[in-house]
């Protein structure tokens, strides 16, 4: 079965476990007739429901109708390139909050560009190095935006970097 | 006051070096501002406000409002070089503005972008001169039921917007309304599909999504299918000159004078600005244009909508402020906020006392409508050096900028995880054919409509037919069961046309 | 070679360490962060930008605001609870705090999490009609609702919130039963008591005075046991029989286990800055502290605990 027609179905799941869980814990209403704090997730909800089930339906019919596309098999469509890219904007974005901006920002841009197909160790660097410089000068200093200071040992060097600035 | 008076006096105000200087710095920090992601145009304004303590009252707002209009603006640069909505405003621009680009229009679709924020600005400054009075009355008249009933205007625009898969368009539609629900519940004060996650309880922020289903999405597309960029010739900007044909512009004409009048009604209403503007400034355009097909893959038309209704959302937005106190969006808050802090209050007796407000305003907003489009045209030839970039350092250095962009809207680390889901999900959604310009649709419009409809129950007292029957409400409401019966009928006779023949 | 960068990298660490230990006595010696969980623009915001410049002057360093807002207030809460307890972070918390806190929507209380520094303002809570609404005075409101329960609608932010408790302890107070018609911001909301959707309007007089002043609106009762300087045609809650006082109230606080000392100077500090004449000019223009609202640190950790009592039986009596 295409992949297509998996995220569906395990999105329909979701949307009907939505919809019992939102009816859960719904207080009394004080209004006879008013719109509780379920009504309109159900109703959306209800619309979802049936418009993917149609859509199920019709993506199945047209993958196995004659002279349908091929189907793309896993690997083309999620390619190694794309999951480790993937895994460290996770890491990014998670690592922020310990690690402090700075430093995983630096982290983040030079591996990435690694990831791309960026070789020169010297650019990658330079690369991290003028990004994570650019967009603090521009952030912290210009806009005065808080960037996240992260824990420990992090946070220090931050509030150092930022006393060196005041 | 008479009106000549009241410019003159206006024109005093503005036309001193300090607060033409000021207007300058204002246009180019807003230009910037409003061009770096994820900085939205009351942030923009809100960081311009320390400045303002050293200016009288009248000055200052004269100056913040110089900062909004060009922010608004400067937020179509980046979506149109590289799909990152400046600001949210700007969102609906990179529909067509970065397809455009993309086949090396970007010049095009640039200037055309700046001179239909002018228009816009240019046209919301004089209403907001000449009918400000009227039109607060007009805007009061909206109340939580006509209000549901323009959200639900907006909504009807899902099965236009991409007749083939009209299905799918829809479930994004939904899912955006779904994801809308997703906070703590502002009409009973509970908390509703958070799964016990304290993040969520604020709801899914709307820059990072956006940033992330479009920008980030895109990058995540290139990783896997690189586009051959230095074929496009690198320098954009260069080899696409910022030229339309006369006829070009004249077909625009009725795009801009339609669009700058919905946004200016628009911006009046508290709680819509010129984000929403730009959403039903577009969705009128592809009900009113006969090759709706082009929407989305770099049409003129939708571009200049898009960009006209948000600009024009600047002036309709300072005139309740003006007005009564009230403001009508977001940045207009914030200038209600610096004007508390030199201890200025706002409200009806503000134009009565001191009638220059209006003028310098109006003056303040039509030479920074001009000033901004000389200057967006520098800050975009800056923008567009960054395209040489080679990728492997532009893909990294623009999901930083997302990250960051939509980092900063609200300090919150969680709004960065946002942004990558976003985007993870935007790639699949592109991939299959899901519009996630739908899905940010009803992420927009969701909130207003259903918190509005709750409330119009609330007050008929369960009485959902007289919440209908209201004359603006229900004028409305057959609208949008025009606008959306309509595409679907076509469709069908399309579809048996095709049959027959 | 690699012995000397291993002692540079210590010489560089032990600085920034040095550098970062506060001592007590040397308190402040860096910037100080007062967190906002609010968004620029609100009352609270405004507040403390007008109160930093103040403060600034007093401490000798730099009081920068920081705006950290979501999740109503949570996301500051939960924010400033992590930072180190050295009296570089102090927390602006008010009433929704302690509703948050009640309702159990986080880990993290503000009284176990937070020592109390210094209370600032004071608010009472308005109540208004349109000058072109049905309803001139509070005693026209109670007849009416006498006869039709639950007709009259009160505009307002948050049903779990100060507006919407008062609200209901206003009404329970005085009979009658009311509609609640939470709005988004304040602006939405004076919009709808203009535009005659809603009939009356529950805010702070700060909001609605220029509304008063410029003949859209009226006044028409005040939550506090006296009746208000900017205001002495409005009846107060007490005037009409119902003994109800409600009202925002704007606070600042600590992590806990910052040392008492650093505590004991922040509140003096803050102390001198509200009384300082910027402050107070700005204070009686935009009229905030119409009870005046200033407690020290105990003051503020009695005031906690005395409003978890009160709204606990308030959300008891009110059926939340």
């Amino acid at each position: 079965m295409g992949i297509e027609i998996i995220v569906n179905i395990v999105f329909l799941l979701f949307c009907v476990f939505c919809f019992i869980h939102v009816g859960v814990g719904v207080q009394p209403l004080a209004i006879p007739g008013a719109l509780s704090g379920s009504a309109w997730p159900r109703t959306i909800l209800a619309g979802l429901i049936v418009a993917v089930t149609l859509n199920i339906y019709l993506t199945y019919r047209k993958n196995h109708a004659p002279g349908a596309p091929r189907e793309i098999p896993f690997k083309e469509f999620m390619p190694p390139k794309f999951i480790l890219s993937f895994v460290l904007m996770l890491f990014y974005a998670i690592g922020i909050n310990y690690l402090g901006f700075i430093v995983s920002t630096f982290i983040f841009i030079t591996a990435f560009s690694y990831v791309i197909g960026l070789r020169e160790k010297i650019k990658m660097i330079f690369g991290g190095l003028v990004s994570t410089g650019v967009i603090y000068i521009v952030f912290q200093i210009f806009l005065q935006v808080m960037l996240p200071r992260g824990v420990g040992i992090f946070r220090e060097i931050s509030l150092w970097l930022e006393l060196l600035i005041q | 006051m008479n009106l000549l008076d009241l410019l003159v006096a206006g024109a005093n105000v503005v036309f001193t070096p300090t607060i033409l200087l000021f207007i300058c710095i204002g246009n180019v920090t807003g230009v910037i501002f409003g061009a770096l992601p994820g900085i939205s145009a009351a942030m923009a304004v809100a960081l311009m406000v320390p400045f303002t303590l050293t200016l009288d009252p009248i000055g200052s707002i004269a100056f913040l409002s110089a900062v909004y209009c060009s922010a608004i603006t400067g937020g179509g640069i980046p979506a149109i070089l590289f799909k990152i909505p400046g600001t949210p405003s700007s969102a609906v621009t990179t529909f067509d503005g970065f397809p455009l680009a993309q086949r090396g229009q970007a010049g095009k679709a640039l200037l055309l972008v700046l001179v239909s924020s002018a228009f816009g600005g240019i046209v919301s400054a004089f209403a907001m001169l000449l009918v400000s009075r009227q039109l607060s009355s007009l805007g009061l008249q909206f109340g939580p039921s006509e209000l549901f009933a323009i959200a639900f205007l907006g909504l009807s625009v899902l099965t236009s917007m991409d007749e083939d898969r009209m299905l799918k368009t829809v479930i994004s539609g939904l899912t955006g309304l779904l994801l809308a629900t997703i906070a703590m519940d502002p009409l009973e004060g509970t908390p509703r599909l958070t799964f016990g996650f304290v993040y969520l309880l604020g709801g899914i922020p709307m820059i990072p999504m956006m940033v992330g289903m479009f920008a980030v999405s895109e990058v995540l597309k290139q990783v896997c299918n690189p586009t051959e960029f230095d074929k496009i010739d690198g320098g954009y900007l260069k080899d696409s000159p910022m030229r339309l044909s006369f006829s070009e512009w004249w077909g625009l004409k009725w795009t801009m004078i339609r669009c700058s009048v919905l946004g200016t009604l628009v911006g009046i209403l508290p709680g819509a600005g010129a984000t929403i503007a730009s959403f039903l400034g577009y969705g009128m355009e592809i009900k009113l244009s006969k090759h709706p097909e082009e929407f989305g893959n770099g049409s003129l038309t939708g571009l200049c909508a898009s960009e006209t209704s948000n600009n024009a959302a600047t002036g309709g937005s300072m005139v309740p402020l003006l007005s009564l106190g009230i403001p009508g969006g977001n940045s207009a808050a914030v200038m209600v906020a610096a004007l508390m802090l030199q201890g200025v209050q706002v409200g009806p007796m503000l134009l009565k006392a001191q009638p220059t407000y209006l003028s310098s305003v109006f003056i303040s907003m039509i030479v920074t409508n001009v000033m901004m489009v000389f200057i967006s045209i520098a800050v975009a030839k800056m923008f567009s050096k960054l395209i040489k970039i080679p990728y492997y350092s532009l893909g990294p250095l623009i999901i930083l900028f997302a990250a960051v962009g939509s980092y900063a809207a609200q300090n919150n680390t969680g709004d960065v995880m946002v942004t990558m889901l976003a985007g993870l999900a935007g790639y699949f959604m592109a991939e299959f054919k899901y519009s996630p310009a739908a899905l940010t649709l009803g992420l927009v419009l969701g909130d207003i409509c259903e918190n509005n409809l709750r409330r119009a129950v609330m007050i008929e007292h369960g009485d959902m037919l007289n919440v209908f029957s209201r004359p603006i409400t229900a004028t409305l409401l057959v609208l949008c069961v025009i606008f959306i019966i309509v595409p679907i009928i076509r469709k069908r006779m399309r579809d048996k046309h095709a049959l027959l023949s | 070679m690699k012995k000397a960068v291993l002692l540079i990298a210590i010489a560089f660490v032990y600085s920034i360490l040095g550098a970062s230990v506060s001592f007590a006595a040397d308190f402040p010696s860096r910037k100080i962060d007062i967190i906002v969980p609010f968004g620029p623009g609100s009352g609270t915001d405004t507040t403390m930008r007008a109160l930093a410049p103040s403060l600034q002057k007093v401490l000798g360093v730099p009081v920068v605001v920081q705006n950290i807002e979501g999740s109503s207030g949570l996301r500051g809460l939960e924010y400033a609870s992590k930072q180190p307890a050295d009296g570089y972070t102090l927390f602006l918390n008010n009433t929704t705090h302690i509703l948050l806190e009640m309702q159990n929507l986080s880990p993290i209380a503000l009284t176990q999490s937070f020592d109390p520094v210094a209370c600032v303002v004071q608010d009472s809570v308005l109540f208004t009609a349109s000058a072109n609404g049905r309803f001139k005075t509070w005693k026209d409101v109670v007849a009416y609702a006498k006869e039709n329960p639950g007709k009259v609608t009160v505009s307002g932010s948050s049903p779990r919130g100060v507006d919407g408790v008062s609200t209901l302890m206003v009404a329970k107070g005085a009979g009658i039963e009311v509609t609640f018609i939470p709005f988004n911001s304040g602006a939405e909301a004076m919009s709808a008591i203009l535009g005659g959707h809603v009939d009356l309007g529950n805010m702070g007089p700060a909001d609605a005075m220029e509304m008063i002043r410029g003949g859209e609106m009226n006044g028409i009762l005040v939550t506090s046991e006296k009746r208000l300087d900017i205001f002495p045609d409005t009846p107060t809650t007490y005037d009409e029989g119902i003994n109800v006082t409600a009202g925002a109230w704007r606070a600042l606080a600590v992590p806990k286990g910052t040392p008492p000392e650093v505590i004991s100077k922040l509140e003096s500090a803050i102390r001198e800055a509200y009384d300082s004449p910027e402050f107070q000019k700005w204070l009686k223009d935009v009229t905030l502290d119409q009870r005046p609202g200033w407690k020290d640190a105990k003051g503020l950790g009695e005031l906690w605990q005395s409003e978890l009592i009160y709204f606990k039986k308030a959300f008891e009596e009110i059926g939340l």
